[in-house]
């Protein structure tokens, strides 16, 4: 998935967080965005991800407009700050909680989705830890969760 | 730097096991250890204050109501004005609570995750009931409401009565606990911020998913608490109550109202029994409330120890 900014503008009140920022993001690539800390890296992918509205300017993914498209219809992977895994759940059902939000048409059957997550977490080589809870885990290995939970669209990733 | 984070987990578990912030670690330690006359000075002094103003009331309700036997008691339990009464307090509780916890997820939802005017004055207004007499309360539902009141005259023409009447003392009762669920979750969420649910969402998740599977079980201690407390609070106001009720035996007496119209009459055996019953819901009361706690000290301390 290919991903573009155009002229992006964002103020918090007064505070202008990102001003006139175009970036183009080929398929396939591996970007790093760096930056000093508080220049606006976050605010700009939580832009992308649609969590954030921009002033003004536009998101394309994949060639077409998003800007006014629903979060949840984004389908981009984000991996938190803080990674945000759902603390009440184990491990195996934070990875497969995106595929069982799918509208039922278009939800796997369960033997699927089992198949799947054990795939992405076989990926972050933590397969032995699907039973556990989130707080069981060592920073590292909360992080490689929440990106095995991000990519089960494997499209693109919004990481910090 | 796994190695280091490890040493550290590690520390703060040998700190843990030797129950380094308990008071028995503290006592062990001559450090800070205080005179033993200190400590038990203290000690008969506190448990003495509450044997004497919390416990033996408690004591003499349940026995004042059974010194004349269990025939006297059951019958002032079963006697048609008590029981319509009983009957009334458990319809407010059952209406007020539900509103409430309705109310208070709705409120505590909108201060923890969304910016918007007014937010310190929701806040604030919260916490009305909490400040304002009780008495006061009833006051401003009898001016509103009642026959010289700013609706009185509408109401009566559309014969609907809400003064003397349930619906009043069901709103007095929604007034008093509003604060309860709402109180208890505003901190809860606030703390928790808002990061779970963007994930859900991103992920895909609808916004009652969100709700069910991301927001509920984040908060559900906290809401079973402050259900209780609402609870216990609807079935024991008097005050508000007791201004909006006109006392009509048998049609708008709580239980609370029918305890002091007993003991006014001198009926004290029946008096204590209805007050007993009270009671027993305010002790069931404390000990769904300790269970609350207790699990959820131990669903925490499960995911610590585990973590370790
Ligand atoms: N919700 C917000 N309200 C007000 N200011 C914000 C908000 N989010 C971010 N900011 C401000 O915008 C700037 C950019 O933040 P951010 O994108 O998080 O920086 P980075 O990720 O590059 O460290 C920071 O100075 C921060 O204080």
């Amino acid at each position: 998935m290919s991903i573009r900014v155009e002229n992006i503008e964002k103020k918090f009140g007064q505070f202008q967080a990102l001003k006139n920022v175009s970036l183009d993001f080929p398929t396939g690539e591996l970007v790093a965005l760096l930056g000093p800390s508080g220049c606006g890296k976050t605010t700009l992918l939580r832009i992308i991800a649609g969590l954030e509205n921009a002033d003004s300017g536009r998101v394309f993914l994949d060639g077409e407009d998003a800007s006014d498209t629903h979060v949840r219809e984004r389908q981009v992977g984000f991996v938190f700050q803080h990674y945000a895994l759902f603390k009440h759940m184990t491990v195996f059902d934070n990875v497969a909680f995106g595929l069982r939000a799918r509208p039922r048409k278009e939800r796997p059957v369960e033997s699927e989705i089992r198949r799947k997550v054990h795939q992405l977490l076989e990926l972050v080589q933590l397969d032995w830890a699907g039973d556990r809870f989130p707080s069981q885990l060592s920073g590292g290995q909360r992080q490689r969760i929440a990106l095995a939970r991000a990519s089960r669209r494997a499209t693109c990733f919004a990481a910090r | 730097m796994s190695s280091l984070a490890v040493g550290a987990a590690s520390r703060s578990a040998d700190a843990a096991a030797l129950g380094l912030r308990s008071p028995k670690y503290f006592e062990a330690r001559t450090a800070t250890r205080d005179p033993k006359w200190v400590k038990w000075t203290l000690v008969t002094l506190g448990v003495s204050y509450f044997v004497l103003f919390l416990l033996l009331p408690l004591i003499t309700v349940f026995y004042e109501a059974l010194r004349k036997g269990w025939e006297v008691y059951a019958n002032a339990i079963i006697e048609p004005d008590a029981w319509s009464a009983i009957k009334l307090t458990l319809i407010a509780a059952a209406i007020a609570v539900p509103l409430n916890v309705v109310f208070g997820l709705a409120a505590a939802w909108a201060i923890a995750k969304f910016e918007f005017r007014g937010k310190q004055f929701l806040i604030t207004l919260i916490d009305l009931p909490f400040s304002v007499s009780p008495v006061v309360a009833g006051l401003i539902y009898v001016l509103v409401f009642g026959a010289n009141g700013w609706f009185g005259s509408w109401l009566r023409d559309n014969d609907i009565k809400v003064i003397f009447a349930i619906p009043g003392i069901i709103l007095a009762t929604i007034f008093v606990t509003v604060p309860f669920v709402a109180r208890e979750l505003i901190p809860l969420m606030q703390a928790q911020g808002k990061e779970e649910e963007e994930a859900a969402i991103v992920l895909g998740a609808s916004g009652w998913r969100v709700f069910t599977q991301v927001t509920l079980p984040n908060i559900k201690w906290g809401l079973i608490y402050g259900v209780i407390l609402c609870n216990a609070r609807a079935m024991g106001e008097f005050g508000a109550v007791s201004v909006v009720s006109g006392h009509i035996r048998g049609l708008t007496n709580t239980m609370p109202l029918h305890i002091e119209i007993l003991y006014n009459e001198y009926q004290f055996a029946a008096a204590f029994a209805v007050a007993s019953l009270l009671a027993l819901l305010a002790l069931v009361t404390l000990v769904i409330k300790k269970i609350v706690e207790w699990q959820q000290t131990k669903s925490i301390a499960a995911s610590q120890k585990s973590a370790l």
